[in-house]
């Protein structure tokens, strides 16, 4: 669990170091999606983490204390039930995994504006919050796929 | 077996709940932004190396570009400039000592965008409720709270701000007031005035809090008349939407 709050403070540096320039990319929510994978039997731990990591972020940044705690125990629950959900071979598909977490990664970005009905627009802080988002996903399917091979899964 | 599931169902649908509750109660609340600012004030002490490293490569920009000096010099400026619009206003010794302290913004939430936002300098800094807040010249808000290192500030466009205002070119008093969704108006102006398009509006000397003659807008279009009086809508000087660095007017009548 040390990786998701790592994560979340990897990006809190990140968006202070690049405050007013760019939006990182949400780290805590692509090692949450990672967790969940990996402990999508028994994900009943990952709520309670995600819901004060996102909390913490919303006290932080966002001001709306709760709303990104929601959309990380979303993201958690759903990824957990898709990954559990699937045949054991198909668990290991990297390109799932990638197109999964880019999805979510998306999603969860959007997810404020719908929220909070004051859509911020697409900005393209936003346009560049998601290119930046790619290529992590990119390198986390490279680990996914080698921790898979290490694993003979 | 089962039990585990029941406990996993549990377990989300509370986190959920509680959050969703959260989200619903809170923005806004005191309780809330108090929670805010000692987030903040935790968070600062491990942000302190990426707020170095931020505010290098800034200065090193900045000094590469030339651009500090002009900075320096922008900002003499428009403290000798606010010093002339008092003084051409009364003879009273507004604000002895007055200076300027520049804060970077580090919340504008969503579901308050257009009423307050907090910049990273508080009560520490010299900063106090009620103190001018500015960018590049153009008054964007007041301080309404200041703790010991973060400080909130009201946005002129907040539906509760309301701020004594002149009309620079017929020296007419009216109040300026925000909608909470980024429009501004002037109230209380005479319908037998006719102010026109284009015509700039200032800070007054009646407000206690705020120096006179700080440039807040231009009159974009007259509105729709109420008791014998006209709003007037108001285009800001000052780009709420590019709000990362204000300033705050320090001294002043407190």
């Amino acid at each position: 669990m040390g990786i998701l709050w790592l994560s979340l403070l990897a990006r809190d540096l990140l968006q202070v170091a690049f405050s007013g320039t760019v939006l990182v990319p949400d780290l805590a929510l692509l090692a949450l999606v990672w967790l969940s994978v990996f402990r999508c039997e028994e994900p009943g731990s990952l709520f309670i983490h995600a819901f004060w990591v996102g909390l913490l972020w919303d006290l932080r940044w966002t001001g709306v204390p709760g709303m990104t705690s929601a959309s990380y125990v979303l993201v958690t629950a759903v990824t957990a039930w898709v990954w559990s959900s699937l045949p054991p071979g198909r668990r290991t598909n990297p390109v799932l995994f990638f197109f999964w977490s880019s999805a979510a990664h998306a999603l969860t970005s959007v997810f404020p504006a719908v929220f909070t009905s004051k859509g911020l627009g697409l900005s393209s802080s936003l346009a560049t919050q998601q290119g930046m988002a790619i290529a992590c996903v990119l390198g986390l399917t490279a680990l996914y796929i080698r921790y898979r091979r290490s694993h003979h899964e | 077996m089962a039990r585990t599931g029941t406990k996993i169902w549990i377990v989300f649908l509370g986190t959920l709940s509680l959050s969703l509750l959260l989200a619903a109660v809170s923005p806004g609340s005191l309780p809330a932004e108090k929670a805010m600012d000692l987030v903040e004030r935790v968070m600062a002490v491990p942000e302190w190396p990426a707020r170095m490293v931020r505010n290098l490569v800034l200065k090193t920009v900045d000094l590469a570009a030339g651009e500090r000096s002009l900075r320096e010099r922008i900002d003499r400026l428009e403290q000798e400039n606010l010093a002339l619009r008092g003084l051409l206003q009364t003879t009273i010794n507004y604000a002895p000592g007055a200076g300027a302290g520049e804060g970077h913004v580090t919340l504008r939430p969503p579901t308050s965008w257009w009423s307050e936002i907090r910049i990273d300098k508080g009560s520490r800094e010299g900063i106090r409720p009620g103190m001018a807040v500015v960018l590049d010249g153009a008054l964007v808000g007041k301080v309404s709270r200041a703790e010991s290192n973060s400080s909130w500030v009201e946005l002129v466009t907040s539906s509760s701000l309301y701020i004594p205002v002149v009309v620079d070119e017929t020296r007419d008093l009216g109040v300026l007031n925000g909608d909470g969704n980024g429009l501004v108006w002037l109230l209380y102006i005479p319908v037998e005035k006719d102010l026109k398009p284009g015509m700039s509006v200032s800070t007054a000397l009646v407000s206690e809090l705020l120096p006179p003659g700080i440039p807040i807008g231009r009159i974009a279009g007259a509105g729709e008349e109420i008791g014998g009086y006209r709003l007037y809508r108001i285009t800001l000087k000052a780009d709420l939407s590019r709000l990362y660095k204000v300033k705050v007017l320090t001294g002043g009548r407190f």
